[in-house]
């Protein structure tokens, strides 16, 4: 027997993911970066804009350098800037150990890494992250949280395909929930509305495998359910029903969208033999975009 | 359980068929497993998931496949088995004497098959076994061990045949059991009585036209030119008109003669003209093809170089020897033989094979007596007459002869000298040319006698006799009736002289009694019971001369070369043996070996049927059970199953790799062994003088079947043309074809044999062959590496080539017909230029295949010379 393979096999059980911090630096890398500008004024550090002295408003206030410039007296307006507090929940039951291809990154990696990439563009743009659960602390934006985020999705097996409806958290957060999502969209449904005047909106991110999508499989195959072993379908033919399948898979694609429009979250579907760069991309256009409504 | 002579040997194994409906029942329910894979979204498979919930049916070819390949299996193991031998007689153990005599290796395989045979069945009724060789090393064991039949098995496996007759004395059969005699079909001592006293023996032989053969030397005067005589004897009941092949072959195996017969019903001749250079040679006579013991004659130092004793005085020749008979012998003899010369009694002592006494008209009573006991012990005595000769003493001579001699020519007469007659038939001489220029003036006349034509070798062209012989005890007595010297006729200066002496030495044997009667012989090579040269074993003894001398062969003494300092002895079966026998049943019932049918067994058979059906079983699932989507085991299996189907391919390709490792002679197999065997030869010849001449290693011969053989090999295939050979049918003909087209070459040889023109048109007419011509002078044929001026007129024939090569193939042609037998004109080793010529366009030959138009530019020479000069 191979006993590197057998270490390197029990050292991936018990640790559960490789370090996701090297692969979630280098997709940031690519992303851009920024504070999130409001593009209002208020309270913040940037100029924001010159502006008629009103009589509300605190002498101090007033930019004699650029008042001197003219007969008028400007008020110098700072930009508005809140930092958000964004918590992360990364699904990683048994079925997000899934790959298609041996060797290839699983759903619960690709989740995994999506999200502490998404963290760490959080904290580089001046926003508090922490984790939904509050496992990791208050948030924040320390390197030290960073780190303990990591370490715990990295061990995390907790066997829920979602997270638990009774959960305490921060208000007025932006959640940020990576998984498969591939529970019924009523419990997805429900789970959403649970929190909805808790948060202020959030990012679904489906991480699939290709196989999942395309049902790549011919021949005679019992289909079992990783989260519950007891659930097996005996399909005669895969080839003959992937029509069917995709048809299912794409209607229930469908109907997250159309629940994340509703509960005014964004959703984005990422496939694990994707480049994580575009999906950063878009995920931070939307939170830029929830910032701004 | 037996059914049109198909039966089984453990039939019980067949109440398993009656499991095939359960199995039947097991596979129908069960389907083939199907993959089980953890997938997330399998909650959406489930609604797609047909109603169905029985498991689905194998389908019932498959299940057919399965219980067929079952079937099969269970048939397999109850071993069926066509024309079961039926179960051997009587009761109690089994005795199987088996003759390992020298004549048992050439029928030592049916023997064995027999013999395996009876103890296979033997082993089947659990009987018990006891196995007598009947020639045995060690000399008979009196009570073996009961062996069972695997024991049995082994100690048959282990045996040989031994170059010594079977003896039967004291062999004794107990316990009391079932008698198998597996016979060669040669008698041996006491065994016949030991059959009387068994009951219900079983006695088996080979068929009429299987006995074995024995060669003997023949013991008749050779006459004209004959070198060796040999005798074929076969055991009386032998069918006539066996074909067999006699060659006389030189030390080192090579074959110097050969020659075909047909056996007559008891003994055949043949006879061997060897020129003297290679008669020297000659070290052992075989029948080809037959190896034994019995097959093979040593030809001992009496057949080599003889010692020739002339009665002279030592010195006589110095004075005056053109007057001398003894210089004119010695210049005659010396090329042939060792010549000792002296007094009569001195060449007593020693004992030559031949003495010489040129016009000795009387001797010494003791010596006359002593040189009579000579020639009756073997010596030859050859006499000249002479002045002294005409004192009509007969003491010693073949005919009577008249005292004073008949003078033909001289001032007193008016005979012209007489020249000589022909040689009659029954003469040594007969066959060598006559000169008119040989003329005898003056001859002791001889008395006319009964039966002196028989007596006379050769005569005057008036019919006196001129040289008479007559055999005296075992030796011979020669008399020339005119000198050695020139004084009485021209005889001595011709030629012919020459030949006559050398034919008259040949027939000389050895003495009996040798030099020295005392001593011993250490054996130098012993044959073993295939009839080949071996050392012999360490533990074989020196031989005695005297027991050497009425030896017959035998664990001490086997046959072979026995020698000590400059003298070899022959042991031979041949000439020890008694007259062959033919092998008494004693009562016992007679059997033919192969009379029964041989067993066939169908295990094999159907069990490769049986993994043939699971193996296209196994792909079929393959197919089914997902697309071919083989995993990584499923490969490996794939792949092992695949490595044993190809093992025998695998046997068969490095057969060619050394073919194609190195280059190799080709010829065409005719099926005649004539043919062959010369063929091979001669192609052995010219890879010899390849290697020792040239740059090309020749690898060795092959003999190629352009039907079955992979001839791309071969640059360049011989093929002797035969009527006999096969007509050619269209995949040899396609085979050969794609050869040339290829770049192949093929010289076809019709030998000049009658037919074999017609016979090579039936075979090129199915090829396509570019237009032919005769050679032309500047061909390249003839300097590809030596310049050959007079072929092919040289060899009195043609030879044909293509008109125009291909474009492609060097210049060379890719047929060559020649009609000449080059086979056989390659394998002749006689001397004078025609071989050396033979060998060396044997060697342009191969470079001209090998190397094509590389040395064309030199047909070229003259005209380039010619333009150089301008």
């Amino acid at each position: 027997m191979n006993l590197p393979l057998l270490r390197r096999r029990a050292d991936r059980d018990s640790a559960g993911l490789p370090p996701l911090r090297p692969a979630a630096e280098k997709a940031v890398q690519s992303v851009l970066s920024g504070n999130h500008s409001l593009r209002r004024a208020g309270m913040g550090e940037k100029f924001w804009q010159y502006r008629d002295y009103d009589p509300a408003d605190r002498p101090q206030d007033i930019d004699w350098r650029a008042s001197a410039r003219s007969d008028r007296i400007f008020v110098r307006e700072k930009e508005k800037q809140t930092p958000q507090t964004i918590l992360f929940w990364c699904a990683s039951h048994p079925g997000m150990d899934y790959a298609g291809v041996r060797g290839q990154s699983t759903k619960h990696e690709t989740a995994a890494t999506l999200s502490l990439a998404l963290a760490l563009m959080a904290v580089r743009g001046g926003e508090r992250v922490g984790l939904l659960n509050g496992a990791g602390g208050a948030p924040g934006h320390g390197e030290n949280l960073l780190q303990d985020m990591e370490k715990f999705w990295r061990a995390d097996r907790a066997p829920d395909a979602l997270p638990p409806l009774a959960l305490s958290f921060p208000r007025h957060a932006t959640l940020v929930m990576a998984g498969d999502f591939w529970e019924p969209a009523e419990e997805i449904d429900e789970c959403l509305g649970a929190w909805g005047d808790r948060t202020r909106g959030g990012l679904m991110i489906q991480v699939l495998d290709p196989s999942e999508l395309d049902l790549p499989f011919a021949g005679r195959i019992i289909f079992e359910n990783p989260r519950t072993a007891d659930e097996r379908y005996h399909i005669l033919n895969a080839a003959a029903v992937r029509a069917d399948y995709r048809q299912k898979i794409e209607d229930h694609i469908a109907a997250l969208r159309a629940l994340c429009r509703r509960h005014e979250w964004s959703y984005i579907l990422h496939r694990t033999d994707q480049p994580l760069r575009e999906t950063l991309t878009t995920a931070a256009r939307m939170m830029a975009t929830d910032d701004r409504r | 359980m037996a059914m049109a002579g198909l039966s089984f040997l453990y039939p019980w194994v067949l109440a398993g068929l009656a499991a095939l409906p359960l199995l039947w029942l097991l596979l129908r329910v069960t389907p083939p497993a199907p993959r089980l894979i953890r997938f997330p979204p399998a909650r959406f498979l489930a609604d797609i998931l047909p109603e169905e919930s029985t498991p689905r049916h194998t389908p019932w070819w498959i299940l057919l496949m399965r219980i067929l390949a079952a079937a099969l299996i269970i048939l397999a193991l109850a071993q069926p088995v066509l024309n079961r031998a039926q179960d051997l007689p009587g009761t109690g153990p089994i005795h199987v004497l088996i003759d390992n005599g020298w004549a048992s290796s050439q029928t030592w395989p049916a023997q064995i098959s027999t013999a395996a045979d009876i103890i296979a069945r033997a082993g089947r009724q659990d009987r018990n076994l006891y196995i007598h060789a009947l020639a045995s090393e060690i000399g008979l064991q009196a009570a073996p061990d009961a062996l069972t039949a695997t024991q049995a098995r082994a100690i048959l496996d282990g045996l040989r045949p031994h170059p010594w007759p079977i003896d039967c004395t004291g062999l004794r059969i107990e316990p009391e059991g079932q008698v198998f005699f597996l016979s060669s079909g040669i008698e041996g001592s006491d065994c016949a009585p030991l059959l009387r006293t068994q009951k219900n023996a079983i006695f088996m032989t080979p068929g009429r036209d299987r006995l074995p053969l024995l060669l003997r030397p023949d013991t008749a005067l050779p006459t004209g030119g004959v070198s060796h005589t040999v005798l074929i004897d076969t055991p009386p009941g032998s069918m006539p008109g066996i074909p067999v092949t006699v060659t006389v072959n030189a030390a080192n195996g090579r074959i110097l003669d050969s020659q075909d017969v047909t056996t007559g019903a008891t003994k055949t001749s043949v006879s061997f003209s060897l020129p003297a250079p290679l008669r020297s040679q000659a070290a052992s006579i075989r029948i080809a093809g037959r190896r034994s013991a019995g097959a093979v004659l040593i030809l001992d130092s009496s057949h080599q170089r003889k010692t020739v004793g002339i009665a002279a005085p030592p010195g006589s020749e110095d004075s005056a020897p053109l007057t001398e008979a003894a210089h004119y012998i010695r210049q005659a003899l010396e090329p042939t033989a060792d010549i000792i010369a002296g007094s009569v009694a001195d060449l007593l002592n020693k004992k030559p094979p031949v003495i010489i006494l040129p016009d000795i008209g009387a001797l010494p009573p003791a010596d006359l007596h002593s040189l009579d006991a000579w020639v009756k012990d073997g010596g030859l005595l050859l006499r000249f007459a002479g002045p002294a000769m005409t004192k009509a003493d007969n003491f010693l001579t073949p005919v009577p002869l008249r005292s004073g001699s008949r003078v033909l020519e001289g001032s007193m007469t008016w005979d012209k000298a007489a020249g000589l007659a022909p040689f009659p038939d029954h003469s040594p001489f007969a066959g060598l040319s006559l000169s008119d220029a040989i003329t005898v003036k003056r001859q002791i006349l001889a008395d006319p006698v009964e039966g002196i034509e028989n007596m006379t070798w050769a005569a005057l062209s008036d019919g006196t006799p001129l040289i008479t012989a007559r055999s005296e005890g075992r030796g011979l007595l020669v008399l020339f009736h005119t000198t050695a010297t020139p004084e009485w006729s021209s005889l001595a200066l011709s030629g012919l002289f020459v030949k006559m002496l050398e034919r008259t030495i040949g027939l000389a044997g050895q003495p009996a009694e040798t030099i020295q009667s005392a001593g011993l012989f250490q054996p130098v090579s012993v044959l073993d019971g295939y009839g080949a040269a071996v050392n012999p074993p360490p533990d074989l003894k020196p031989v005695p001369v005297d027991e050497l001398a009425k030896a017959t062969p035998s664990a001490q003494t086997p046959p072979g070369l026995y020698g000590r300092a400059g003298e070899t002895v022959a042991l031979n079966m041949g000439e020890r043996l008694p007259s062959l026998r033919a092998p008494e049943s004693g009562g016992a019932s007679v059997i033919n070996y192969g009379a029964d049918a041989a067993e066939r067994h169908f295990m094999p058979l159907l069990l490769t049927v049986a993994g043939i059906i699971w193996a296209a079983d196994w792909l079929v699932m393959m197919a089914l059970g997902g697309g071919l989507f083989l995993n990584r085991y499923g490969r490996i299996a794939g792949l092992v199953f695949l490595f044993f189907m190809g093992l025998p391919s695998l046997a068969a390709q490095a057969d060619d790799a050394a073919l194609a490792g190195s280059f190799h002679l080709a010829y065409v197999r005719t099926g005649l062994s004539s043919i062959d065997m010369m063929t091979a030869q001669g192609l052995e010849s010219v890879a010899q003088t390849l290697t020792r001449r040239t740059s090309i290693e020749p690898g060795g011969v092959v003999a190629v079947d352009p039907a079955r053989d992979e001839l791309s090999f071969f640059p360049l295939i011989y093929w002797p043309v035969s009527t006999q050979s096969a007509p050619p049918d269209d995949e040899m003909l396609r085979h050969v074809q794609s050869y040339l087209d290829h770049g192949g070459t093929i010289l076809f040889d019709t030998g000049g044999r009658t037919g074999a023109d017609e016979s090579l048109r039936t075979i090129t007419s199915g090829l396509n062959i570019p237009p032919l011509i005769q050679i032309s002078d500047n061909h390249v044929l003839k300097k590809s590496f030596y310049l050959l001026k007079d072929f092919p007129s040289g060899f009195g024939g043609s030879f044909w080539v293509e008109q125009k090569s291909l474009n492609g193939r060097d210049g060379v042609s890719s047929v060559m017909i020649a009609d000449q037998d080059w086979g056989q004109l390659w394998a002749s080793q006689t001397g004078g230029r025609s071989p050396e010529l033979a060998q060396r366009f044997g060697v342009n030959l191969v470079m001209y295949a090998l190397t094509g138009n590389y040395k064309a530019d030199q047909v070229h020479v003259p005209y380039i010379l010619e333009r150089l000069g301008q």
